[in-house]
């Protein structure tokens, strides 16, 4: 097929309706064929079987398609003059794709079907003009669909993009309530704590201050029954403070004296030598005397000893609770109004150490704590951080290992290091270890939320702070928080 | 000779193993007791009483142990024939769900004593427990009334009378 217009008229078509209506201008009226159509006319509907062929003069004309099971339209395409319009409907006989509508004032040809022919057969060469309009309104739509197609393009990618980005939001969310709901426990945690702390002081104080009483009662009671009993000579309170002061003999040595004790003290049962076993040797010394002249006496002295160690007992028992009820109230510092305070970083590493020693009972621990300055911090944020290293390690390490922590300070920070003797962090998940959820952990088991680092990270850039965790050149993993002094 | 009955408490915290000897020490009359604060300790005692000839009757076990805990040692003692009728107890403060079901499939743990106890749980305890292991292990369990539970003895010792008469 040749152009007879050139191509020129591909961009300015009004020159081929021009044409168009000149031709059938000179061979007759047109306005058969020509109306005007005022804005928002419905020139034919989506499903419509079209009977005539549009071609627009003037004016814009919108093709819309209906959304599925919706009746909603959405604009297809704009048409400018020297389009035409219902073209597949036309070529094909098939119902029209869209609906068109006028968007301002239009004027129209339309052709009924049946008069086309005989309109070209009276035009020849208007046969020529259609064919090429009706090319270059296909071009045209060829070149539309390519734009659509690289508008669906981009509108895809966008759509992916803002799925990702809300995806990243929703996890960002949930990784920030995860953190909230587990800073509240804790939060809770710390206020049972103090509670719990402070009821717990009560009983352990009553049963200090009673032994103290009961020690002094004891003497006295003891001194009476001096004066009137047969056996007793004085030298029972040297047991009884010997026993005070016994301490505890690991059970290989006990043993070992037990079997020497058994062979001189033949007629004593085993208790009894088993009570001798932990003695001091002058006491040993004393009952031997007592042994030959009167044996039915020594469980005289053997229960003075015994005394003295159940006091013995029970003092170091109810120090034990008193020291980690203290350590319990300063780790969580419930009891202080201010969150930040001036603190000795020292005193909280102690803390936690106490309070993590039943995981770490049976670890070598070497400390290195010399004095630092006093910074100002969030001390019970800063024991969690703490808390969630040492946890960490003793995961890693199992029941046995070591952990070495040091502290030390520059002009303008304080640090503290803390390193185990497990197998180190794998170079590929070094820098993942602080972000939240990860976990090397099993879940379902006691800490492995795997937000302890994520939160110890964040709490020491509150205070400004760095944390970093390297594996050390004499083995295992090191973390350093350094803290700056001007908090 | 007869053999000794040995009572084994293996325990690292000394006031603790201290507390333990003193609340069973009414059974010392007829009972050896041994103590280990290590599992490898209570390992060594194991071999020496066993190469003496004797018979561990009960052990009163730890869990938390530095080295091998407790649980690892009854389930040792139990796949060993000789230690396999002791009589095995728990006697701690954190033993998790999953090991105590293990001490129980794997050790036939006869019971768990929970820290802090009492005096009278621990001494019934090892009384019944040690009735039984009498009872099975021991030909004349007659010198044992005494101490354990006597009036089971003594419907053992009928039954036995019943049985050999026939």
């Amino acid at each position: 097929m040749k152009f007879r217009l050139g191509t020129q008229w591909l961009d300015d078509r009004s020159s081929v309706t021009r044409l168009l209506q000149r031709v059938l201008d000179e061979t007759g009226p047109t306005d058969n064929y020509i109306f005007n159509l005022d804005k928002d006319i419905t020139i034919f509907h989506e499903g419509d079987k079209l009977n005539n062929i549009y071609i627009l003069l003037e004016g814009t004309v919108q093709l819309y398609k209906k959304k599925p099971h919706t009746d909603n339209h959405f604009p297809v395409m704009e048409l400018k003059s020297g389009s035409l319009i219902g073209i597949a409907a036309f070529t094909t006989g098939l119902p029209s794709l869209t609906t068109a509508k006028t968007m301002e004032k239009c004027r129209l040809l339309r052709i009924p079907k049946t008069d086309v022919d005989s309109l070209i057969k009276r035009h020849p060469q208007l046969s020529g003009y259609i064919d090429e309009l009706i090319l270059a309104n296909l071009l045209e739509r060829f070149r539309q669909n390519i734009i659509l197609q690289m508008k669906l393009d981009s509108a895809n990618k966008q759509l992916k993009e803002e799925r990702n980005e809300l995806k990243q939001a929703y996890k960002d969310l949930q990784n920030a309530q995860n953190k909230l709901v587990h800073q509240e426990k804790l939060a809770t945690l710390g206020q049972l704590v103090a509670g719990f702390a402070h009821e717990v002081n009560n009983p352990t104080a009553a049963l200090l201050r009673s032994t103290d009483t009961l020690d002094q009662h004891l003497r006295k009671f003891m001194a009476r029954f001096n004066k009137e009993g047969e056996i007793a000579d004085g030298s029972e309170l040297n047991f009884f403070e010997n026993g005070k002061k016994a301490g505890f003999p690991d059970t290989n040595t006990l043993r070992g004296r037990a079997k020497t004790l058994k062979e001189e003290f033949s007629r004593l049962q085993n208790s009894q030598i088993r009570l001798m076993a932990q003695m001091q040797p002058e006491l040993i010394e004393s009952l031997r005397s007592i042994y030959t002249d009167n044996p039915d006496y020594i469980q005289y002295y053997l229960d003075q000893f015994e005394f003295g160690k159940m006091f013995q007992n029970i003092e170091s028992a109810g120090e034990r609770i008193a020291g980690l009820v203290k350590s319990l109230k300063s780790y969580s510092r419930a009891d202080t109004e201010d969150k930040y305070e001036w603190i000795d970083i020292r005193e909280g590493l102690h803390d936690t150490l106490q309070l993590t020693s039943n995981r770490i009972k049976f670890y070598e621990i070497y400390t290195d704590l010399p004095e630092v300055p006093k910074i100002r911090a969030d001390a019970a944020g800063l024991n969690q951080v703490w808390t969630n290293i040492i946890l960490n390690a003793s995961d890693v390490m199992g029941k046995t290992g070591s952990l070495d922590i040091r502290c030390g300070s520059t002009e303008e920070e304080v640090w503290v290091s803390i390193r185990d003797d497990g197998p180190g962090i794998e170079e590929e998940i070094l820098e993942k270890i602080f972000e939240p959820n990860f976990t090397t952990k099993i879940t379902g088991k006691k800490f492995g939320l795997g937000l302890g680092l994520s939160i110890s990270k964040e709490i020491v850039s509150q205070h400004r702070g760095t944390i970093i965790a390297e594996n050390a050149a004499e083995g295992g993993a090191r973390f350093t928080v350094r803290l700056p002094v001007e908090g | 000779m007869k053999p000794k009955i040995y009572i084994l408490i293996v325990e690292d915290e000394p006031e603790v193993l201290d507390s333990i000897v003193r609340d069973i020490t009414e059974f010392e009359e007829h009972f050896q007791v041994e103590m280990a604060d290590t599992a490898e300790e209570a390992d060594e005692i194991i071999s020496e009483i066993i190469e003496g000839g004797n018979l561990i009757g009960l052990i009163l076990c730890d869990h938390v142990l530095p080295g091998k805990n407790g649980v690892e040692l009854l389930i040792e003692m139990q796949q060993n024939e000789k230690t396999k009728p002791t009589k095995k107890v728990l006697i701690t403060g954190q033993a998790g769900l999953e090991e105590t079901v293990k001490a129980v499939n794997e050790a036939d743990l006869k019971h768990y004593i929970a820290k802090p106890w009492e005096k009278s749980e621990l001494v019934n305890i090892t009384r019944n427990l040690l009735t039984d292991f009498v009872i099975k292990q021991i030909k004349d369990p007659l010198p044992y009334m005494q101490v354990l539970d006597a009036e089971k003895i003594a419907e053992h010792l009928r039954a036995n009378r019943g049985i050999t008469d026939q």
